[in-house]
């Protein structure tokens, strides 16, 4: 005999559902639906796909800024004068920002080094790769996944000798979270989560709109020790 | 990346609602008549069972899934039950919270065993509505009491209560059959 428990009672409860389904899915009863039905229901469909662009074009946008953003730092940071000024200016004008300074590395040994890309080994279920760029001269690359409900995954890797080093987070702060034993550092712009980490010269940075803990799972798949 | 980016969505994609809307709407409407026994009425109320869905899409993971039928079918029902008591003015379970209630625990404070287990899932697969439907939404789709409270129409302090009493319900239905042996409390 065992003690009756919410946990086992939820098992219970998944197990008629799932029993349910099953019988209700072998229901072939097909009715014949009205046209007054049909044309309601057709500018239904119509503006909940309208409702599905606007929200979709908004995480394009926010992965178009992103990029362009990082573009554009690219070629701040090939002036050197120019590359702390600009450092200093995000420092300034953010209150919360993450720094992944490039003393951590030796940057000859990194411009003598090859470019070896670190690709994704893992990613949720759904989930194709529908972009991916690989740039050899500033030793970055980016790759984005889709599903079919178009949720997209963004995952990048570049230099710190060649790319920002400053990460800003407008509202909440970012936590310091640990993938496969290093730090890295989780934050949130609305519905878009993110993870940036540094290793052995490189910045790593994932985001989409999945959970967090997917997020985890995915970065911890990657090769990086 | 711009153009890949602006191709992401193909016209051939079919949204999570259109999909939803072609694999369910006969058996919503099927649910439905069940319970009203009028073709234009169940239309109706699968029209506007797919309304309240457009503005929960994303508690929609996957469009086959028993979850997302449990989902469905709790929104066509309560809204079939609301309309039915509306019109026959009879009284049904959206009252639940004129009744008397004991004020029990909530777990189900019971011992069982594998028999047991099998037959409590028959009695809850018999269970009535709303009772049913809020335990799945509750205990299977993870829902909260306001979450519940906002598709089935209701509030959460209802959504409480028929959870208690769906409770008390399979409490008794097990006794009824010899199985419940702790405290009658």
């Amino acid at each position: 005999m065992v003690e009756m428990t919410d946990e086992l009672l939820a098992q219970v409860i998944e197990d008629a559902c799932v029993e349910e389904y099953t019988e209700m899915m072998s229901d072939t009863r097909t009715h014949e639906f009205t046209k007054d039905f049909y044309a309601e229901m057709d500018l239904l469909i119509n503006n909940a796909k309208k409702k599905t662009k606007i929200k979709h074009r908004k995480k394009i946008t926010f992965l178009l800024v992103a990029a362009i953003i990082i573009l554009n730092i690219l070629t701040v940071v090939a002036n050197e004068p120019l590359r702390i000024k600009f450092g200093k200016l995000i420092g300034t004008f953010y209150h919360n920002y993450i720094e992944f300074t490039q003393e951590l590395f030796d940057e000859e040994s990194m411009e003598n080094s090859t470019f070896v890309v670190r690709k994704l080994v893992y990613t949720p279920m759904g989930y194709s790769l529908i972009s991916e760029n690989e740039n050899i001269d500033t030793m970055s690359y980016n790759a984005i996944y889709t599903d079919k409900d178009n949720n997209i995954l963004d995952y990048g890797q570049a230099s710190i000798y060649n790319s920002v080093t400053n990460v800003t987070i407008d509202k909440e702060e970012a936590q310091k979270i640990k993938i496969n034993g290093m730090d890295a550092y989780y934050y949130q712009d609305q519905e878009i989560r993110s993870i940036s980490m540094e290793q052995e010269g490189y910045l790593y940075t994932l985001s989409g709109t999945c959970s967090k803990a997917e997020l985890i799972k995915i970065l911890e798949s990657l090769d990086l020790q | 990346m711009i153009t890949f980016l602006l191709s992401i969505e193909s016209p051939e994609d079919k949204s999570k609602f259109e999909r939803l809307y072609l694999l369910y709407r006969n058996k919503m409407y099927y649910v439905a008549y069940d319970i009203l026994k009028n073709s234009q009425l169940a239309e109706n109320i699968v029209h506007d069972a797919f309304v309240v869905l457009i503005d929960h899409l994303d508690k929609i993971e996957e469009v086959e899934s028993a979850k997302t039928w449990g989902y469905l079918n709790a929104i066509v029902k309560s809204r079939a039950y609301n309309y039915y008591k509306r019109e026959k003015k009879m009284s049904y379970y959206g009252d639940v919270s004129e009744e008397l209630f004991i004020d029990r625990d909530e777990p189900l404070d019971i011992l069982i065993n594998q028999d047991i287990i099998k037959e409590l899932k028959n009695i809850i697969k018999g269970l009535p509505s709303p009772y049913k439907e809020v335990l799945y939404l509750q205990y299977y789709n993870e829902l909260t009491g306001e979450e519940i409270a906002v598709i089935m129409g209701k509030t959460p302090e209802n959504v409480r209560q028929i959870v208690k009493r769906a409770k008390q319900k399979i409490k008794l239905q097990l006794k009824e059959r010899g199985y419940y042996g702790g405290n009658d409390r």
